[in-house]
Parts: C-alpha cells; structure tokens; sequence
C-alpha cells in the first residue's frame, strides 16, 4: 500500500500479445492433440490451395482462350487416353479440372465462411436479445425464428434464387450470384444460432456474476454483449463448424440444380 | 440527515397467485461509517432487502411503498440511469458465493479495468494500477500475476477477497455483504471478516452485513436487525441484541447456536419452519413456534416496544415492561 501508482506501474511488466500466446493453455493442449493438429495441417493445406490458386493451377478456368473443347471429357492421368497437360482431366467444356477445383475451392470457402458470419451475426443479435429481455420480446422473435425454420434452407434458397433470376435475367444473376448464395444460406439458417444463443443466455443470465455486473452498475447492453456474449462461445463454436460444412454443400446442390454459381464460373 | 434510512420498506412479488409481501414495513438507518448486521433465517427477507436499497429487484418483485434515502436521494424514485452512476460507484455490493460472482471468461483483470472504465474517464494503464493497488490492499500475493489469471485458477478465498477488492474499487461508502463468508470454510471466514472490517474502519466506510451467523455479526457490526418472515423483530445495538435479547426468536438463535450447548447433547433448535410467505399466519407471524404464545399474538400485530436501546415487536415484552412499569 506504500507503494506510489508510478513504482507500481513500473513493476507491471504488461506481456506481450505473441508471448501470452506462447504461454496459454490453448497453444499447449493444441500441441499434445494430434487429431487437432493433422486436422489444422489440412485446413490450412486448403485455404493455401484456395489462396495460391492464380498462382498453382496450370490453366486459368475464366479464360475463354485457354479452354479448347476438344479437349473435354478427357479421363485423369492414371487411366488409358489420358492426357499429359491435364493431370486430373478435363471436364465437359474441356476445362482442366485440377485448376478448376483448385478455383472452385475458393468460392466454397468464401461462401461457407461468409454465409455462416451472417447467419451468426443475424441469430446471436436476435438470439441475444429474446434470451437477454425475456417476455414479449422473446416470444415474438422466437416465433420469428420458428417461422423461419418451418421452411427449409433448400426450398427458399430455390424460390429466392429462381425469381430472381426470372425477374432481373441470367445475366445480372451471374454477377451477383456468390453474394445472393451467401445472402440466402444466410438468412435461411440463422434460427439455428438465435436459439442456441438463447438458451444459452437463459441459463447464464440468473447465475451471480450477471446480479454481480448490475450492481457494479454497467448497462444492459454492456452486460450482454461482454458479460453473457463470451459465455455462449462455445456451443456457438461447435455449430459454426458444422453450419460450414452445410452452407458449402448448399451451395453445391443449388449450383447443381442450376440456381447456384452460373456454369460459366467453377 | 442520516446517511441511509430505510422508512417503511415494502416489496411485493406479483405472482400468478396473487401478491405475496416478502418485506413488509422495514425502516432502519445507517450513519457513514457504521456498521449493521441483518440476520434470520433462509427466507426471511435479508437478500430482498439489500436487492431493494440498490432498487435491483427483477421482476415480479417491485418496490410498492417506503422510501431509501440515500444521501439525500430517494433510491426507489431514481431512473435506471441515475441508478447506475451510485450502484458500484457509490454503494458496492458483495455476494455470497465468490465461485459463481466472477465472469469465468474474463480476466481478474479485465473485470476490474471494465468497472473502473464504465465509470470514470481513466486509460488502460491508470485503471490496472488502480485495480493493482485494491489488490494489495485486500493482501492478494503478487497482484500483478494476478491480473492475467483466470477466476478458476484462484482459490475460493482469494476469489473472494478480489471480489472485496472490486467492490473497493469505486472508493464507495456503503457495502453491502450478501452473506459474504458462508462460501467458504471457517479459517478464510475469520480473515475475510477481518479484512473487510480493518478495511470498512480505515477507510471509514459504512457495512450492512446480512448473515446468519451471529458470531460473524457480533464480532463486526454495532447495530443488528432480526428478521422474521418479511418483518423487523428486533432492532438495536449488536451487544445488547446478542447479550440480552428479548424476542423469543432471537432468544432462540442465539439459544440454538452450538457453543450453548454442551458436548454430547442435541443442539438446540426452534421447533418448526418459517412460514412460507403466502402463508403468514395472522397476528405475530412467529406465534406457532413461540414458547410463550398468548391469545394476542394470534390476532393483532405486534408494535415496537422500546427495551434499553432496542426496539422489539412482541407483545409479550410489551406485558412485561407494562407491568414492570406499574410496579415502578
């Protein structure tokens, strides 16, 4: 008690970013898991591929003039008539597959990602709210959600994406195509986060530290958004992870029901 | 003008089932500095009570008469913003259990910062040194380590002493200790009580402490209140109240606490349960337990009567000063 506020501040030595990350308990259980660690490796294998794609992929899948439709359908390497320039063949229009997979890679990624962002943002908003002021809030926005559920992803990402195609043409589709899948994987399944957030607050919101951070007087918003928000990660970790793997597989059963990315991109 | 005074207190919760009274007429006050002890049993309205000074009641409960006057300040009446700038600020608040206070995803010092921010303008660096230096008032070893830990990597002790800290923080006048020690095993109790006291002393800042241990309350407070079933019994000085205490009810706590009672024999206790608050029975809510029940207490409720420095709602005191006073 003695000490001066300047000998104290002396004393603290605040670490630095990279070094409290060396020391922390996430860095040190991530290391002796070797499932996590072969699962990180490969992740990163594919955001590199996705990334590096201009750079890897022998043929250039946006390029006209490199597509030859002579050579479509030609089988991968390992098979008779194969051909030396296309490691895996060739698709139907006589695009290399390889660099087509390796493009394509890129806009799964950033549809998955981005689809599974809105969906989180648009549910932990509203999930936050309906958990957080309880009543008539919570009922009305909750049924919102249930709504919302009632109609399945594929059946409003179909309507959706088909009038507009119909209303402003195919060719102001395909401009508009990623951001239209993103827009619509996301606004079709974010009811799964706003429940989940929910219940979470539900059960967060009576425990003490939440009476604690009243009495200390913070605001309602601050309370939500940095007292209950962090609480709830961690079941919203978990389902972000799966949400991904859907939003892409969406986006893959529409681009095959001709709704998704137009032919013309991979 | 008294620092704190409490006239008249009532909550109600509206439930399903109509209203139920879970304080009923409850008036005291507090000068800067001293020290109150509120005990009674589980149920009794002590953790309503302190909810309603901070006017925190969630809902159903709400505050349906009374006032708290708070320096000057009728904190029933303010707007949830004006609330704000005393809760944490002017009057701190401790809760029971040190486990369940602390954010577990925040750090020591995260918390700490975040409360000296959300209400003074103070940067990053001045705030930590702040929060470092309330740690060491509460004597927590190397508090700079501290500040980087996790909740679930301290002790329940430590935990609570920066929970003490925290509430220190503001420089508040007022704490309330929600059953502050009843978390924790009986050594850190003794030093929690300690420190809090030493700390309340020097820094001349005034306690309502809400237990039901009266050992603690003897120890640290002046004044005592005695709860039953929503309603003051008896109210007064600590000593008199533990030394001499005239309502049954209190006559049977402290009766019922295990250093009267020999080794080897049963434990005292008052026979039956408080009762549930939708059923208060009339008169004196405490008359189906009381060994010394007259016809009166089933009927009417029982006023204050004045004995020595204390106030006592029993009707069997008031018979007994009455005559007292006769044979004068």
């Amino acid at each position: 008690m003695s000490d001066s506020p300047a000998q104290i501040a002396e004393q603290l030595v605040i670490p630095s970013h990279w070094q409290r990350f060396r020391d922390s308990h996430l860095l040190h259980s991530f290391k002796k898991d070797k499932v996590a660690i072969v699962s990180f490796a490969l992740f990163v294998l594919y955001v590199l591929a996705a990334l590096s794609a201009p750079l890897i992929a022998p043929y250039d899948p946006y390029d006209p003039a490199m597509i030859d439709i002579m050579d479509s359908e030609i089988p991968p390497q390992w098979q008779e008539k194969a051909d030396e320039r296309f490691i895996l063949g060739t698709d139907s229009q006589g695009r290399d597959l390889l660099s087509t997979m390796l493009y394509g890679t890129r806009i799964s990624l950033l549809i998955g990602v981005c689809a599974v962002m809105l969906q989180c943002l648009i549910g932990v908003l509203i999930g936050l709210t309906a958990g957080y002021f309880g009543g008539r809030i919570d009922s009305f926005l909750m049924r919102l959600a249930d709504i919302q559920l009632s109609f399945s992803t594929m059946m409003v990402a179909i309507v959706v994406l088909a009038v507009f195609q119909a209303a402003f043409g195919a060719e102001l589709y395909a401009d508009l195509a990623i951001f239209m899948l993103i827009l619509v994987i996301g606004i079709a399944e974010w009811p799964q986060y706003a429940r989940t957030v929910r219940a979470t607050v539900l059960s967060e919101k009576h425990k003490e530290y939440v009476d604690a951070a009243r009495v200390m007087g913070f605001k309602s918003r601050r309370i939500m958004w940095t007292h209950i928000l962090p609480n709830t990660l961690s079941p919203l970790l978990v389902i972000s992870t799966v949400q991904v793997a859907n939003a892409i597989i969406s986006e893959a059963s529409l681009s095959f029901l001709g709704l998704g990315m137009p032919v013309s991109q991979p | 003008m008294s620092f704190l005074r409490v006239n008249n207190l009532e909550v109600t919760f509206e439930l399903r089932s109509g209203g139920v009274q879970a304080l009923s007429d409850v008036s005291f006050s507090l000068e800067r500095g001293e020290r109150l002890g509120i005990v009674g049993e589980s149920g009794a309205g002590k953790s309503v009570a302190a909810f309603a000074i901070l006017n925190l009641l969630s809902r159903p409960g709400r505050i349906t008469a009374g006032e708290v006057m708070f320096e000057g300040q009728d904190l029933a009446k303010l707007t949830p913003k004006q609330m704000r700038t005393i809760r944490g600020n002017r009057i701190a608040m401790i809760f029971q259990d040190p486990m369940m206070t602390l954010n577990p995803v925040l750090t020591v010092g995260q918390q700490m910062v975040e409360c000296l921010q959300a209400h003074r303008q103070i940067s990053q660096k001045d705030a930590c040194t702040i929060a470092i230096r309330k740690l060491r008032q509460v004597q927590i070893p190397s508090p700079e380590t501290r500040m980087d830990q996790y909740p679930h990597e301290l002790s329940g002790g430590m935990r609570q002493r920066i929970i003490i800290a925290i509430a220190l923080l503001m420089d508040p006048v007022l704490i309330i200790a929600d059953e502050p020690t009843t978390a924790l095993d009986v050594t850190i109790q003794a030093e929690i009580m300690d420190l809090l006291l030493d700390l309340c002393e020097s820094n001349n800042v005034g306690l309502i402490l809400i237990t039901h241990d009266l050992g603690v309350v003897s120890q640290v407070t002046e004044k005592a209140i005695v709860m039953y079933a929503g309603r003051i019994i008896e109210i007064g000085p600590t000593k008199e109240i533990i030394n001499d205490a005239q309502h049954p009810y209190t006559q049977g706590l402290i009766k019922a606490l295990p250093q009267q009672t020999l080794p080897g024999h049963r434990l005292n206790q008052i026979p039956g349960s408080m009762p549930s608050l939708q059923g208060i029975p009339a008169g004196c809510a405490f008359n189906p337990r009381c060994d010394f029940v007259m016809d009166i207490c089933k009927q009417t409720l029982p006023e204050f009567t004045a004995s020595g420095g204390c106030s006592v709602a029993c009707h069997m005191v008031k018979v007994m000063k009455d005559q007292a006073r006769q044979e004068d």
